[in-house]
């Protein structure tokens, strides 16, 4: 003790382990000699009532404010099983997935239907640029035959008529 | 997380029936004070409303698990404290949230609690001493202000407080003797 009288840490040593308002019993007491002092000396037992009294109004005011912020909202205790509410919990995100999955598969057909068609006018140009380019060699070709040779053009159908037919259609 | 305590500290006899036999009970009984604990922690009655909601259900579905080794109110505190950890992590991804912040009508508050038996004069001291008080509770620690109020609003034993904090003994008295110290140095800095 300093001066005869009790230091900081004494001080709260013995605030620390007063005993409760609700009496507890168990608490563990502060050193005798603490106490001791406390019981002769008016100037710290007034501190101590000071600061007990100081802590006493601040739990006042905690446990009146929090009465008056106290809504009484109800307390609604869970009544079905806890694998009840696992399966509802699976059920929920299962069902959840399901929506997310049938708002976007017509989606995505749509995006497949749009390639598909996408890729059938691409071959359908391919095949008329074919055609186009087809044409054009036939015309470059019957042009550049001589007209002697015009007859060699039909040799192409000589397997679909007469052999003699054809033969004298050639000597001519 | 398993809502098991085994307190070896404080072996306490319980009388049967058990208190968790009637949920409806233990809700009348303990609400009003796992509430108030939740909303001098959190500061936000809407999260604390919650808390106080989620603490009762997991308290539900762990009574099973009750060993009976410490009070039903301790352990209690303990889920409520456990819960308050876990929203605090939550909350720092939730940046969109606003909080529903709980403040303290200090000149109401000391109006009602002095219901008109002192002077004027003694009214604005009892105020400017409280508000003084709440301005330091609120400057303490997280840990420092968990313990200040384990043991001066719920008025717990510090073996308790070690128990539902997962603190040692030492460590609460060190932060008690801290939050003690900080009340007296502003209470001795304003003059009061």
């Amino acid at each position: 003790m300093k001066q005869g009288h009790l230091s900081p840490w004494q001080m709260e040593e013995l605030i620390i382990h007063e005993p409760t308002a609700i009496g507890r019993s168990r608490a563990r007491k502060a050193s005798d000699d603490a106490r001791e002092h406390i019981e002769t000396c008016t100037l710290c037992a007034s501190n101590k009532e000071q600061l007990l009294k100081q802590l006493g109004l601040f739990r006042d005011s905690a446990v009146l404010a929090a009465s008056l912020a106290d809504r009484q909202v109800p307390i609604s205790l869970p009544t079905r099983s806890w694998a009840f509410w696992t399966l509802a919990s699976a059920a929920k995100w299962g069902l959840a997935f399901a929506l997310l999955l049938a708002a976007f598969v017509p989606i995505l057909l749509q995006q497949q239907h749009n390639v598909d068609q996408k890729a059938e006018h691409r071959v359908a140009d391919q095949i008329a640029r074919d055609n186009l380019l087809l044409e054009q060699v036939d015309e470059t070709i019957a042009g550049s035959v001589p007209q002697p040779l015009e007859s060699l053009n039909d040799l192409g159908s000589y397997e679909n008529s007469s052999t003699g037919e054809a033969a004298a259609q050639g000597s001519r | 997380m398993e809502e098991t305590l085994r307190c070896d500290a404080l072996p306490v006899t319980v009388s049967a029936p058990s208190e968790l036999d009637d949920m409806d009970q233990l809700v009348r009984v303990y609400r009003a004070r796992i509430f108030r604990y939740v909303l001098l922690s959190v500061r936000d009655r809407d999260l604390a409303e919650t808390v106080t909601q989620d603490c009762f259900v997991r308290a539900y579905r762990a009574r099973g698990r009750y060993r009976a080794e410490c009070s039903v109110s301790t352990w209690l505190i303990k889920i409520a404290t456990n819960l308050i950890r876990d929203h605090a992590r939550r909350r720092g991804f939730q940046f969109w949230r606003t909080a529903n912040v709980f403040s303290i009508d200090v000149p109401g508050i000391a109006d009602r609690l002095a219901s008109g038996q002192v002077s004027p004069e003694a009214g604005l001291v009892a105020q400017d001493r409280l508000r003084c008080v709440w301005r330091i509770v609120d400057s303490l620690s997280e840990n420092q202000k968990k313990v200040f109020l384990l043991r001066f609003v719920e008025e717990m034993e510090i073996s308790e407080i070690a128990e539902v904090t997962t603190m040692k003994v030492n460590t609460v008295k060190s932060h008690l003797h801290r939050a003690l110290a900080a009340v007296r140095a502003g209470m001795s800095e304003a003059r009061l």
